[in-house]
């Protein structure tokens, strides 16, 4: 009982839905935090509501590592017996976590950007709070349509049987 | 993918604060019409600026409040900049001064310590021995300011060719820094202040009656305005400086300096207008969300602060009225 080459291409899909999206909150992340910083250094009082916006742009991790898990679930990972997957079947796996991968990394690093630029905000005028942090929500919406998508896709849209 | 977005965004979070704090029209105002310097330094003081409001009524207490936050300014930028070179577009400035400073003493026998920054970064005895001879401890740009500002001083032996040739080499020196940096904000403002420089000589020279060729020494190439088309109209009606300009944003201010000029009038319009153009250039950093930009126009910013701050509290010290301390900052932007 072999690897198959669609079983190294079903883990490389867990692999990408976990790490693009992890890297690209960890660059979000990490630019509104120096950002933060910078304000904390001359204003701590504002530390809660930079913290607010610093998670922000963190939940594309979080939406990859979900895909992540509902992918090992169906491909058998937690009960011990690994689907055998087809290179098809495997493509269809890589193909299925494209949208949050994608979508999930870039995002991230836009929010990033955005909550980033909103520290400036609090920074000057911290009563408006809500305005960065719906501007920074709005980049949400996108990788919360490609985790939909990826999410479907793998629980519905993958016919995976394995080879015997 | 985040480049100087990335590098610059702990200094982008100290500097919108920091913006917070910079002098206000209600602050610059209440210091104008406070009764006397000690009633200035107050409010300064509650802007928090370090050392203001001693009790001392001279001179020394005005320097140190101005260098104390001109030092502070330039920590801010090496603690926050991961380009130190940054630093020298405000230390840079103070070694020139006290360069045209002490050469000017030296040369006029007058004595330079009131008028000498104590902080530069080039060490004061390294620019006297300099000035004597010795210049093997001096920065190349600053020996190359010294040994192009006795030249023309010996050509004309006047402290104001000392001024303008330290001045030229100054700009040229930020110019090629600002290159160097690959920073395109930093270079459209010195750009911007080579521009003003440039019309402010040209002016300035043909007020005081001087030939074409002293104009063309003192300008500075590498801004917009190109010095050849700026001295083409030298000897033409003050108002063909206007076509000289054309295309380089300078036309308003070239206009009304001209007609200034051809009335007689004073040129503190030029002065006033020049501000104004600067003022525009720093303010459009305030709307870039990352990168140096915020850092670069709040060390400009805060440098034209204490350009007021100096004013007003000179004017203070030499018992100025009110009304006079308005009318020279009328319509500076805050």
């Amino acid at each position: 009982m072999g690897v198959t080459v669609g079983m190294i291409l079903g883990f490389l899909g867990i692999a990408l839905a976990v790490a693009l999206p992890g890297v690209g909150s960890a660059i979000g992340v990490g630019l509104v935090g120096s950002a933060g910083s910078g304000v904390v250094t001359e204003d701590p009082d504002k530390f809660g509501q930079i913290l607010l916006l610093q998670v922000i742009p963190g939940t594309q991790g979080i939406y990859g590592l979900l895909t992540g898990f509902v992918l090992m679930m169906k491909l058998g990972v937690f009960s011990g017996n690994v689907l055998r997957l087809t290179t098809f079947e495997g493509f269809l796996v890589i193909m299925a976590v494209l949208p949050i991968a994608i979508v999930g990394w870039l995002s991230a690093i836009h929010q990033g950007k955005v909550a980033a630029a909103g520290v400036g905000v609090v920074a000057k005028r911290p009563e408006e709070l809500g305005k960065p942090v719906t501007f920074a929500a709005m980049v949400e919406t996108y990788a919360v349509l490609a985790f939909l998508t990826s999410l479907l896709l793998i629980m519905f849209g993958l016919p995976l049987k394995g080879v015997a | 993918m985040l480049g100087l977005e990335s590098k610059y965004a702990y200094a982008t979070g100290r500097v919108r604060v920091l913006e917070t704090r910079l002098l206000d029209r209600g602050r610059i105002d209440r210091m104008i019409d406070a009764p006397d310097l000690e009633g200035a330094l107050k409010v300064l003081a509650e802007a928090g600026y370090a050392r203001a409001g001693l009790s001392e009524k001279a001179r020394p207490a005005v320097d140190d409040v101005t260098a104390g936050e001109e030092k502070r300014l330039a920590a801010l930028v090496r603690e926050t900049t991961p380009e130190p070179e940054l630093v020298d577009f405000i230390t840079a400035r103070w070694d020139f001064h006290n360069l045209k400073v002490m050469l000017k003493a030296k040369l006029y026998r007058v004595p330079p310590e009131k008028a000498v920054v104590r902080h530069g970064t080039c060490d004061l005895g390294t620019i006297e021995r300099a000035i004597e001879g010795e210049t093997r401890d001096l920065p190349p740009h600053l020996a190359e300011a010294l040994s192009t500002a006795k030249a023309a001083h010996d050509l004309r032996a006047m402290p104001e060719t000392i001024d303008i040739a330290v001045d030229r080499e100054m700009y040229r020196y930020l110019m090629a820094r600002a290159k160097s940096l690959g920073i395109q904000y930093l270079e459209d403002l010195v750009e911007t202040e080579v521009d003003l420089f440039n019309l402010s000589v040209y002016f300035r020279s043909r007020r005081m009656g001087r030939d074409r060729d002293f104009a063309a020494e003192a300008m500075v190439p590498g801004g917009k305005i190109s010095p050849l088309r700026l001295i083409a109209s030298y000897e033409q009606p003050p108002e063909a400086v206007v076509a000289s300009v054309a295309g380089t944003g300078y036309e308003a201010v070239a206009r009304q300096a001209a007609a200034a000029l051809a009335e007689g009038k004073s040129l503190a319009e030029l002065e006033r207008l020049s501000e104004a153009t600067m003022w525009d250039r720093i303010r459009k950093a305030r709307y870039v969300p990352l990168g140096p930009e915020p850092l670069v126009g709040y060390i400009f910013a805060k440098l034209h602060e204490l350009k007021l701050v100096r004013l007003i509290l000179v004017g203070k010290l030499s018992g100025m009225s009110r009304e006079s301390i308005r009318e020279r900052l009328r319509d500076v932007h805050v």
